[in-house]
């Protein structure tokens, strides 16, 4: 091969990398922020897979991000939808009139996990009383502290149960996300509230188990929202109202399906 | 650029409201750089100079290992420790896994090759009359090395300094074995990631700023005592 | 002992068959630069693999004072006792006020200085000296050659120089080396007066060797006798003491019996003993009064003089080009 063609086929590489990573002209992007566990799960990459092969024409960019700061890059306009799980945060978002449609798309469910001696006491009594148990015992608790979702959660239950355990020896903030604070709680042997997807996949290196609390108050339900003021909001309306409709719905399922085996996220 | 100044600006303002919980990762910082530095040249020294002098079974294979061992990339380390140190892994039973020691350990794991490269390497750069010399001594084996190694005083200040250097802008593997838990775990790469990746380039400006000057007064320091100067 | 040195093993560039080394005696490894003397010295030293295995100490051609102290350097390699010996050593070598200075400070001449004081007070039964005078000012190369021969004492020694005074004040026994082959071998007088071809007559030149006692001293100048002759030369030898003599047979002149003496001091009748056919050169063997006088002469000169075994004739050489050298 001469030292032209050899060039002339570099430069064709190139080019075709160039066209398989970008964007062709005639494609929208749409940018999605989701809570991290529903991309980190791959859960909603499943479902953006099955909406872009309805509409070829629609790219979704999936991004994850704790909940407030997915609803603060929504606010600076870097995001065109979102799908997070702390319903006062969203209310608010929602009352300060920033989103043109919200809707609640799914829902799983939280646990307590933690080592398998201190978890078998636990068993069918509310996240409260299990949380001032561990409290009393000055077990080790592992927490985001990073804003999330299930960082919210944790921190009413806390709030309810009447302890502001900041600060304590036995509560340790990793501030940041799931899976590392999944990865501490597990070498330290301590609880964690998790996010129930997560568990399961990591169930097997993580040597944890769910201390089977009483469920009420542990559910975490999703809600879609599209941005209002977004450059592509026919898209993102038509997506946030895809997810909420029945075909949204049993791309939800068939995901759940696919990944877990049975229905985490439940539509 | 208003962009630029406006991180510029909020870093400014970071550093100047910076509390006990940055200054804590800066100790952090420098305490495990300091031990994993200290260690490595304790181990690298003696190793360079053996691989310098020695004439043993399996030195071609210990000299390549520190070729390797040099270029070795952090995070693949810090992956190796992290499989060990695991809980149900083979050194589990030792609690180190998320602690500083086994950020420590890493460390080491970084630091040793280089320190052993940079020593041996300028053992060798010493030339033909030095080593004649020394071999004419008749020494034993440690007299030997040590009068090399003080021979090369110049290049210990190098491991030294080259030694710091990585450990110190290191993230890879802190940040997989440490786990970068606050007040915990937390070294000045590490908190510079977790802010990048929260957008909060003020404080990943001024923590990176930081990490500049503990690097620039180190290295300083160092060519200072080894006497000579970049 | 016989020692064969072969380096590299393939296509040696080195290649020494049956190298004579005798105990109690200094063999002097004599031969040009890129004879690969330095390389027979270091395979005799062990630092380069491939010679002996035996004991010796070993002085190398440009020895390296370590970063410190030049006290510490001193005492590099050696035990107590032998650390005391290096410090007198270097203490008769003038060096004994230096030794609180740093290595870095010392000159040339003053590092050989320390490094031969601390070689010798090793106690390897062998010693191995690269080019030992080389960095010291002539005019000091005699005392540090006494000390040397002195130090070495009754132990065997090997010592490497492509100089012919080096060679004369510190060997016994003298192995010429040409390109990387052994070429003769044998007591040094011997060598040095009877080549055992043009080649190395080529390098070594031709010099007669004396063992004579020192007479005399006046200003640079000093007198020996040997046997019965009465020899004039330069050097600063000690009366009463052992000496050698050294002077090329070049210098010899051939001055006919009754030859005015002009600025000739040295003058000794004899006879003819030998003559040596060279091609461009003849060499004569005169015997003067039991001395053997070797001279090297033109074949015209030869032929011009009408000399033969038998005849009688004046040799006579200046005194300023005989050296007289401390030593036995």
């Amino acid at each position: 091969m001469g030292g032209r063609s050899w060039l002339t086929a570099v430069l064709a590489a190139g080019l075709a990398a160039g066209a398989l990573g970008g964007c062709s002209p005639d494609e929208t992007r749409v940018t999605v922020v989701a809570g991290t566990t529903l991309v980190d799960g791959k859960l909603l990459e499943r479902v953006a897979a099955d909406y872009e092969a309805q509409r070829p024409d629609v790219r979704l960019s999936v991004v994850g991000a704790p909940t407030a700061r997915a609803l603060a890059l929504a606010e600076a306009g870097s995001a065109d939808v979102t799908v997070t799980h702390d319903p006062s945060l969203e209310e608010r978002f929602i009352s300060e009139g920033r989103a043109e449609l919200a809707v609640e798309v799914f829902s799983s469910r939280f646990i307590l996990a933690g080592p398998r001696r201190g978890s078998a006491s636990l068993g069918g009594v509310s996240a409260v009383e299990a949380f001032k148990r561990i409290a009393e015992q000055g077990h080790l608790f592992v927490s985001r502290a990073d804003g999330s979702g299930t960082h919210q959660v944790e921190k009413e239950i806390w709030d309810r149960a009447g302890l502001d355990p900041t600060s304590r020896e036995w509560y340790v903030e990793t501030r940041q996300g799931m899976g590392l604070t999944l990865q501490v709680a597990s070498q330290r042997e301590a609880f964690v509230l998790v996010e129930l997807s997560v568990f399961l996949t990591a169930e097997e290196t993580t040597g944890l188990v769910d201390a089977a609390l009483d469920p009420v108050g542990l559910d975490n339900s999703y809600r879609a929202m599209a941005v209002k003021g977004s450059p592509v909001t026919d898209e993102s309306l038509a997506f946030v109202e895809w997810l909420g409709s029945q075909r949204g719905r049993e791309a939800v399922r068939r995901a759940n399906l696919e990944l877990y085996g049975v229905q985490i996220f439940e539509p | 650029m208003e962009f630029l100044w406006g991180v510029l600006a909020d870093a400014v303002e970071v550093l100047s409201r910076a509390g006990p919980e940055l200054w804590m990762v800066v100790a952090l910082t420098l305490a495990v750089s300091a031990a994993s530095t200290g260690i490595g040249v304790l181990l690298g020294v003696p190793l360079g100079a053996a691989l310098a002098l020695g004439r043993f079974r399996g030195r071609g294979v210990l000299r390549l290992a520190v070729s390797v061992g040099m270029g070795f990339p952090p995070v693949l380390a810090g992956l190796l420790l992290l499989l060990v140190f695991w809980r149900s892994g083979p050194l589990g039973g030792l609690g180190l896994i998320f602690t500083p020691t086994a950020m420590v350990i890493a460390q080491v794991v970084l630091a040793t090759p280089v320190a052993a490269g940079v020593v041996s390497g300028s053992i060798r750069g010493l030339g033909m009359v030095p080593m004649e010399q020394l071999a004419a001594l008749r020494l034993g084996r440690v007299a030997r090395g040590m009068v090399a190694v003080r021979e090369a005083r110049a290049g210990v200040a190098t491991a030294v300094a080259a030694s710091f250097g990585r450990v110190v802008a290191e993230v890879g593997a802190v940040l997989v074995v440490g786990g970068n838990i606050v007040g915990e775990t937390r070294v000045l790469t590490t908190l510079i990631v977790e802010e990048s990746r929260q957008a909060r380039f003020g404080a990943a400006v001024a923590a990176g700023a930081v990490l500049l000057v503990i690097a620039l007064v180190v290295n300083v320091a160092v060519g200072r005592l080894g006497g000579d100067g970049p | 002992m016989r020692v064969s040195l072969r380096y590299p093993s393939r296509d040696p560039v080195l290649d020494v068959e049956g190298l004579e080394l005798i105990e109690g005696r200094r063999t002097v490894v004599f031969g040009p630069n890129g004879a690969g003397k330095t390389t027979l010295v270091r395979l005799l030293a062990g630092t380069l693999p491939g010679g002996p295995e035996w004991e010796c100490a070993y002085l190398p051609q440009t020895p390296h004072l370590f970063r410190g102290g030049t006290g510490w350097n001193l005492g590099l390699g050696l035990d107590a006792r032998q650390s005391a010996r290096a410090t007198e050593l270097a203490a008769r070598l003038g060096m004994g006020d230096r030794l609180s200075e740093p290595a870095a400070l010392l000159s040339g001449g003053e590092r050989q200085r320390i490094a031969v004081a601390r070689v010798l007070a090793r106690q390897e039964p062998w010693v191995l000296l690269d080019e030992p005078l080389a960095p010291i000012d002539a005019e000091d190369r005699a005392a540090v050659a006494k000390l040397i021969a002195e130090g070495v004492g009754d132990r065997g020694a090997v010592i490497v120089t492509h100089d012919l005074e080096t060679a004369a004040a510190l060997g016994t026994h003298m192995a010429v080396l040409v390109e990387g082959r052994l070429r003769q071998q044998g007591p040094l007088g011997e060598v040095l007066s009877h080549p055992s071809d043009s080649r190395v007559a080529g390098v070594v030149g031709v010099s007669n060797l004396w063992e004579g006692v020192g007479v005399a001293r006046m200003g640079s100048f000093a007198a020996a006798m040997v046997g019965s002759v009465q020899v004039w030369g330069v050097g600063n030898i000690e009366v009463g003491t052992p000496c050698r003599v050294l002077f090329r047979g070049e210098s010899v002149a051939m001055l006919g019996a009754g030859e005015g003496s002009g600025s000739v001091r040295n003058r000794w009748a004899g006879r003819v003993a030998e003559v040596r056919q060279g091609g461009r050169w003849v060499e004569l063997e005169v015997d003067v009064g039991g001395v053997e006088v070797t001279a090297v002469i033109t074949p015209g000169a030869m032929d011009e003089m009408g000399l033969e075994i038998g005849s009688t004739v004046v040799t006579g050489v200046k005194a300023s080009a005989v050296r007289l050298l401390p030593g036995g």
